[in-house]
């Protein structure tokens, strides 16, 4: 399914929406949550807000909306036919953004302010930016060419692909074929037109970006390809995502330099005579394969790397020596334990979960401390440390709303010490032992201090919108904290604020250094307080300086041919920096001494700048006059009917098979309506088998889906299914049904969640029974109603393909009445996950008992009905169906039963088999992953007549496919073996192919 | 340290493009920064030595290259912003590369060989350049290491930039009244019960658009007074707030001789003092105060009478809060303030007394440090801003 693409986020859509309507459907009523929702309509513009306390940013959002808009229609040509959504919230602790045009133009924009992570992201105030970077998404997927528009037409709207109708990818490609690119394609686009927009503040004249290939040449490194990138870059680089940033913004901009913007542009336009894929439209601009312009781009920047390195090392460069032998990945802020003469730091490297550890300066042993939940992409989590009771405070759900934690390293307990305090940047002082961080909150930043035992924290200073305060550090005295600090034009600086008269309320900045355009990062005190060490691009590249307080003098400490970041001071000659390498960052021993001389590197985006002049037009002017009373005059509730709108119609095909076990083929039309939050949403399906085969009152079907929040309706008349076409499993029924559901949630914290749904349903002339197909029903009129309370708490490292650790536990309650009897059920599923030393690799544990109580236990609605491995041979649900409850591979569908049930397996998941370069840009395969399981079951074990055991091995491997960019597709292949009392032994083959 | 003006401004002067006026300050400047001496000495001295060199044919291809990058400078007539490299003149780019080489090999730098070797070196770094990306450094790019740098020894990367962006390019609404929730005492005040309460009194939200409220909050006396320990401790005093519910004490503060005998300096000391009756009729102030008229017809005023029996004004007379607020300068200052006076007969404020919650939030100490801050009196003389804080504090979630 296609991503919202996020600035620097790994969000999907679908999850982003699920988070949306959990938070805001989770702890209290829906309605009364989303009664807070405001909505501003402008010609152009539909702004909805989740809160009145955002209502402050309408000005700012429409305005830089209104101009980035201007700007795209103008450079484009292009206006678009509909307003764009525009969603604002303030779910995550750092500010981000998203845009996708199915199957509205639709944005979306965490409120936060940006994250400061090794500058890798620069840009100044944040609605602006953020609105350059999205509607460049918007205009380059959205504007159509004269087949778009036809099928537009055809399907009364753009269509968005569901797995419930796959044939939906088809429609979906042919009404916007360019949304159906690479990650690296969208995000290079948009970022290159966002840094100029700005005025150049972004990563086409990014030291972070620079620092990345520069290291690659260097280190003669492989550069990833077209296909690579999508395969292995994104997947298991300890940058993952952010690769797609990378790359696509240096490809674009290597592009522009090289043919000029206009030619450039053309790739991206989607104008008469233009090619619906992206691939095919490169050769039909620039008139060679991607592939081909790809690998002369590599050539180019080795050249221009190798450029840059021999302007380092004009001068000596500082010899690091690394205290370990591994790579890191990402790291926080780090902190020298005297105590244990050790380093105290979180990580995260593809393999195994983020966690805080202690490595030895003097051997380089790592001992790894405390698992991390919720890590954040480049910085992990915050990190503070109290050496006089060696206690380490951290943060976990660093994306979201963060938590604030105290891990004691003397016992290894950890203690939650505030949820949701929305703190980060933490810093110790050491003379009163309070805490200082920065929260973020509403879009503000604000200086906060959380006096000992931290069950509190209170307002030092809010600083005003658009400025941030972060990397902070207080002197080993108390006397004093210095921060980084930058504003609105993106400009940094390094600040010092006496601490007795922010006490006092004055939170007045002494700038020690104006840093300008290139970000002081993580400076700390040194132990006397007589100097400051820090990193800074200054140069271009991430070098350590040392700040002398009296003097007031920086000094360069390191002439750093990849980048020095997050300096720790240690008594004597020497410090601890980490070193950007191509795998993460290594912590390494450099003296501290002042290098001869630190030359500047070259900027690409600069070559373009000149070269390219044209690009100086692209900023965006000044603010253009807004009516703030206007607007708020203009802005009303939510409401989700007056928005509910038809979003398309299109043809469907499915698949019938009645009880006789004939099938017939249907067709008919599926219509989509949806409100633009895309939380109330109806879909409505018809179709007609024409099969003469079929008895007559079988060949109308009619299916009927309503969502709202956490409410669900549904009704079906002979219910078909696309993937009946294919089997084994099948869901179509005859009959009618209408069922209600509501699902709330009682728990959502990160990777944490429990829920529970009540769900009531009613069904008329049955032939089976509609849980479990082939058994026949007893009665042709059922009335069942469930509750279920379901938890889970999964966790997976980063370049995962599942999840790796973790426990769930469903328990559920059913009952049926059908045929004048009740027939009342319980269940109870259990599961525990370890992610094992080989990385990636896991081992899962899971039981499961259930039993009907009362009634006739031979009644088939008394019954739970198990066997096979549950995949249809084209299938649209999880991949791994031999892990359901009532799967049992080996065995036939349904082939056993039991009123009383107990079940448990155990399964071991491989490592992936990442594929580097196998396929082309339009499909190619991405992993292969195997799983080996064993089961066992025992049903009636109460009955010493009818008990029976059986048990279950086997094993299945799955091949992850993408094509057209988006379409994540799994080939598995399975076999199974199954044994048990009264049956003969049988085996099961299993060939699947999930198409999304 | 110099800035990059006063390093142009010394290059220029070695160019003879200063006016006289512009001669003059850097005559200044070198007399008052030795860094500036040092500059100036440094480019007089190539200047000598340029003097010195003959012409000399320089290697194939240099000259092109020069004139390629002099005529990319050329056109940067539209570029705005900061830039490094701006207009650099011949001999500033020629000072440039020669303190780079001048830097490492210090003593060599007297000789022509050298001087020819550091030019034909900088031709071939740029040929390298030219045949390795094709492009010679951008008029963006940094300039080479040495005293233009703020940080010594390393030299500045240069980096495009257009228009910057300032505070005119943020249009906000209102954000002072967001910025209130930032505080974790608001925080805690508005999601407390007490606050929930008395936001749905009729009387208070009367309060808020009463313009000798309004008045009120904006006096420097009002905000003063809600910081005072005296105050704050009366606040909670369980005599002064049933006092505050008790109609003649209501009546006796629309009374206007009360009202009037509030202002004076003397009956406030002579409250301060308590109800030591002996103690006071031995005070000269006492005793002239018995001759005042508006005192006299306070003693016949049947609120004032009714006030002597009540036991929460006698208990009053003995607190020392009490006591120590009626010397309190900005107690007795809003004593005289009209709007307070004027308050004290309103309806919706004489109905809030009686309000158990409003009560028990005048004894909040985060309601009085919100009434006392700048934004929050800002906030009252704006209804529209006032009403919005108090509608999204309602919608706080618990």
């Amino acid at each position: 399914m296609p991503q919202a693409h996020f600035r620097n986020s790994a969000l999907t859509r679908g999850r982003a929406l699920a988070l949306f309507v959990a938070a805001f459907s989770g702890l209290t009523a829906p309605g009364r949550l989303s009664a807070q929702f405001q909505e501003l309509s402008t010609p152009t513009m539909h702004l909805i807000y989740t809160s009145p306390l955002q209502s402050y940013l309408v000005p700012q959002v429409t305005a830089s909306f209104e101009r980035a808009r201007q700007f795209h229609q103008q450079l484009f040509d292009y206006v678009p036919g509909d307003r764009t959504n525009v969603l604002m919230h303030d779910l995550w602790h750092y500010g981000n953004a998203g845009a996708r045009p199915i199957t509205e133009n639709h944005v979306t924009i965490g409120i936060g302010p940006y994250g400061h992570d090794y500058e890798s992201a620069p840009a100044p105030e944040r609605m602006v930016s953020s609105m350059n970077h999205e509607l460049a998404h918007i205009f380059t997927s959205d504007k159509p060419a004269a087949s778009d528009r036809a099928f537009r037409s055809i399907f009364l709207g753009k269509v968005a692909p569901t797995p419930e109708v796959p044939l939906s990818v088809l429609y979906s490609y042919l009404t916007v074929p360019r949304w159906y690119a690479p990650r690296w394609y969208l995000e290079g686009i948009a970022t290159y037109l966002e840094t100029w927009m700005n005025g150049g503040m972004g990563r086409v004249i990014g030291p972070y970006d620079e620092m990345v290939f520069r290291t690659i040449v260097r280190d003669s490194a492989r550069m990833y390809d077209v296909v690579g990138l999508e395969s292995e870059g994104t997947t298991i680089d300890f940058q993952v995502g952010s690769n797609s940033y990378l790359y696509g913004t240096r490809f674009v901009s290597y592009l522009a330099l090289q043919y000029g913007n206009d030619r450039m542009l053309s790739w991206f336009d989607r104008g008469k005579g233009s090619k619906a894929y992206f691939a095919a439209q490169f050769r039909h601009v620039f008139g060679t394969s991607l592939e081909e312009e790809w690998s002369r781009w590599i050539e180019w920047e080795k050249a221009w790397q190798t450029g840059n390195l021999a302007a380092i090392r004009q001068h000596p460069v500082t010899r690091a020596r690394p205290l370990t032998d591994r790579v890191l990945g990402s790291v926080s802020h780090a902190w020298h334990d005297s105590a244990t003469a050790s380093i105290l730091v979180a990580v995260r490297y593809p393999g195994q979960e983020a966690h805080i550890a202690s490595i030895d300066v003097a051997s380089g042993r790592f001992t790894r401390i405390q698992d991390i939940p919720g890590a954040s992409g480049l910085s992990v989590t915050s990190l503070a440390f109290d050496p006089s009771s060696r206690t380490l405070f951290y943060t976990t759900n660093n994306s979201d709303w963060r938590h604030l934690l105290a891990l004691d390293l003397a016992t290894g307990d950890t203690r939650v010490l505030l949820r949701n305090a929305r703190i980060g940047d933490l810093a110790f002082n050491r003379a009163d032992r309070a805490l200082w961080g920065v929260r973020h909150d509403n879009g503000f930043s604000t200086l906060v201090r959380l006096p000992y035992p931290y069950t509190e924290w209170n307002q030092v200073h809010t600083l005003p919108y658009g400025s941030d305060l972060f990397d902070l550090d207080v002197a080993h005295d108390g006397s004093a904290i210095i921060a980084s600090m930058s504003g609105i034009s993106g400009d940094q600086r390094l600040v010092r604020m006496e601490m007795a008269s922010l006490l006092q309320g004055d939170a007045t900045p002494d700038v020690l250094y104006e840093f300008g355009d290139w970000s002081p990062s993580n400076f700390v005190f040194s132990d006397d307080g007589r100097f400051l060490y820090g990193s800074s691009y200054y140069s271009g590249v991430s070098n350590i300086f040392r700040y002398d307080v009296e003097r007031r003098r920086m000094q360069p400490l390191s002439n750093a041919e990849t980048g020095f970041f997050k300096p720790v001071p240690l008594p004597g000659d020497s410090l601890v920096a980490f070193e950007y390498s191509r795998l993460g960052f290594v912590p390494s021993m450099i003296p501290e001494t002042v290098p001869d001389s630190v030359s500047a590197v070259r900027f690409l985006g600069n070559e373009i700048a000149e070269r390219r002049p044209e690009v100086q037009e692209w900023m965006v002017g000044p603010m253009p006059a807004v009516d703030r009373d206007a607007l708020a005059a203009a802005t009303t509730g939510y409401s989700a009917l007056r928005n509910f709108k038809l979003d398309n119609v299109y043809p469907v095909v499915e698949g019938y098979q009645d009880s006789a076990g004939t099938l017939g083929v249907a067709g008919g039309l599926r219509a989509g309506f949806s409100d633009r939050l895309g939380a109330t949403a109806l879909d409505l399906t018809a179709s007609y088998s024409p099969a003469p085969s079929l008895a007559t009152d079988e060949r109308v079907h009619l299916r009927a889906d309503f969502r709202s929040w956490n409410w669900r309706l549904s009704g079906t008349f002979n219910q078909a299914d696309f993937y009946d076409l294919f089997g084994p499993t099948r869901t179509s029924r005859r009959g009618y049904s209408l069922s209600g559901q509501y699902r709330g949630n009682l728990i959502i914290d990160g990777p944490t969640e429990l829920s529970y749904t009540l769900r009531a349903a009613a069904y008329g002339n049955l032939a089976t029974v509609p849980e479990f197909q082939d058994v026949a029903a007893s009665s042709d009129k059922l009335a069942t109603f469930t509750g279920e309370l379901d938890y889970q708490s999964l966790r997976r490292s980063l370049g995962a393909t599942d999840d790796e650790l973790g426990s769930t536990w469903n328990l559920a309650f059913r009952g049926n009445y059908a045929g004048s009897r009740f027939q009342p059920r319980v269940s109870l599923d259990l599961s525990r996950g370890f992610l094992l030393p080989l990385d990636h690799s896991s081992i899962w544990f899971r039981a499961s008992g259930g039993t009907s109580i009362g009634g006739d236990r031979e009644d088939p609605f008394a019954r739970t009905y198990f066997g096979g491995f549950g995949n249809n041979w084209v299938d649209y649900r999880d991949i791994k169906q031999f892990r359901g409850t009532e799967s049992f591979p080996g065995l036939e569908i349904n082939q056993v039963s039991g009123a009383r049930y107990g079940k448990a397996q155990v399964e071991w998941v491989s490592p992936p088999l990442r594929f580097r370069k196998v396929g082309i840009p339009s499909a190619y395969f991405r992993w292969a992953r195997l799983s080996v399981f064993g089961s066992g079951l025992v049903t009636d074990f109460d009955n010493d007549v009818t008990r029976r055991s059986y048990v279950s091995v086997g094993v299945q491997a799955d091949i992850r496919m993408i094509t057209l960019s988006h379409l994540a597709s799994t080939l598995s292949f399975g076999f199974a073996v199954a044994d048990g009392q009264g049956i003969p032994r049988s085996s099961e083959l299993l060939i699947s192919l999930k198409l999304m | 340290m110099l800035t990059p003006h006063q390093r142009e401004l010394i290059h220029r002067e070695m160019d003879g493009e200063t006016t006289p006026e512009e001669s003059v300050q850097v005559g200044e400047l070198v007399a008052a920064q030795p860094e500036a001496l040092a500059l100036m000495t440094s480019l007089r001295e190539l200047d000598a030595i340029f003097r010195k060199v003959p012409d000399h044919a320089p290697p194939p291809g240099l000259r092109p290259l020069i004139h390629q990058a002099m005529s990319s400078t050329a056109t940067r007539s539209r570029r705005t912003g900061r830039t490094h490299g701006n207009t650099p003149a011949f001999s500033r780019w020629i000072v440039q590369q020669w303190n780079s080489v001048r830097n490492l090999t210090e003593e060599l730098m007297q000789t022509k060989t050298v001087l020819i070797g550091a030019a034909a070196a900088i031709a071939v770094v740029a040929i390298i350049g030219h045949f390795t990306v094709g492009y010679p450094p951008s008029v963006f790019d940094a300039g080479t290491i040495g005293a233009s740098d703020s940080i010594v020894g390393v030299q500045q990367a240069g980096r495009y930039r257009g228009r910057t962006m300032t505070d005119a390019d943020v249009s906000l609404s209102n954000p002072e009244v967001q910025a209130l929730f930032q505080d974790d005492k608001v925080l805690k005040l508005v999601q407390s019960d007490v606050f929930r309460t008395i936001m749905r009194d009729e009387s208070f939200r009367a309060l808020q658009t009463n313009a000798a409220y309004q008045a009120l909050q904006k006096d420097a006396d009002y905000a003063a007074l809600q910081k005072d320990a005296a105050y704050a401790a009366l606040q909670k005093d369980a005599a002064y707030m049933a006092l505050q519910k008790d109609a003649a004490w209501q009546a006796l503060q629309s009374n206007a001789e009360y009202q009037q005998l509030s202002r004076d300096e003397t009956f406030r000391m002579l409250q301060a003092k308590g109800v030591d009756r002996q103690a006071l009729e031995k005070d000269a102030a006492y005793t002239a105060l018995q001759k005042d008229a508006a005192y006299m017809a306070l003693q016949k005023n049947a609120a004032w009478q009714a006030l002597q029996k009540n036991a929460a004004w006698q208990a009053l007379q003995k607190n020392a809060a009490y006591q120590a607020l009626q010397s309190n300068a900005a107690y007795m200052a809003l004593q005289k303030n009209a709007a307070w006076q004027a308050l004290q007969s309103n309806a919706a404020y004489m109905a809030l007394q009686k309000n158990a919650a409003y009560q028990a939030l005048q004894s909040d100490n985060a309601f009085r440090m919100l009434q006392a801050t700048e934004t929050f009196r800002m906030l009252a003389r704006d209804q529209a801003a006032s009403e919005a804080f108090l509608t999204q504090a309602m919608r706080m979630e618990l």
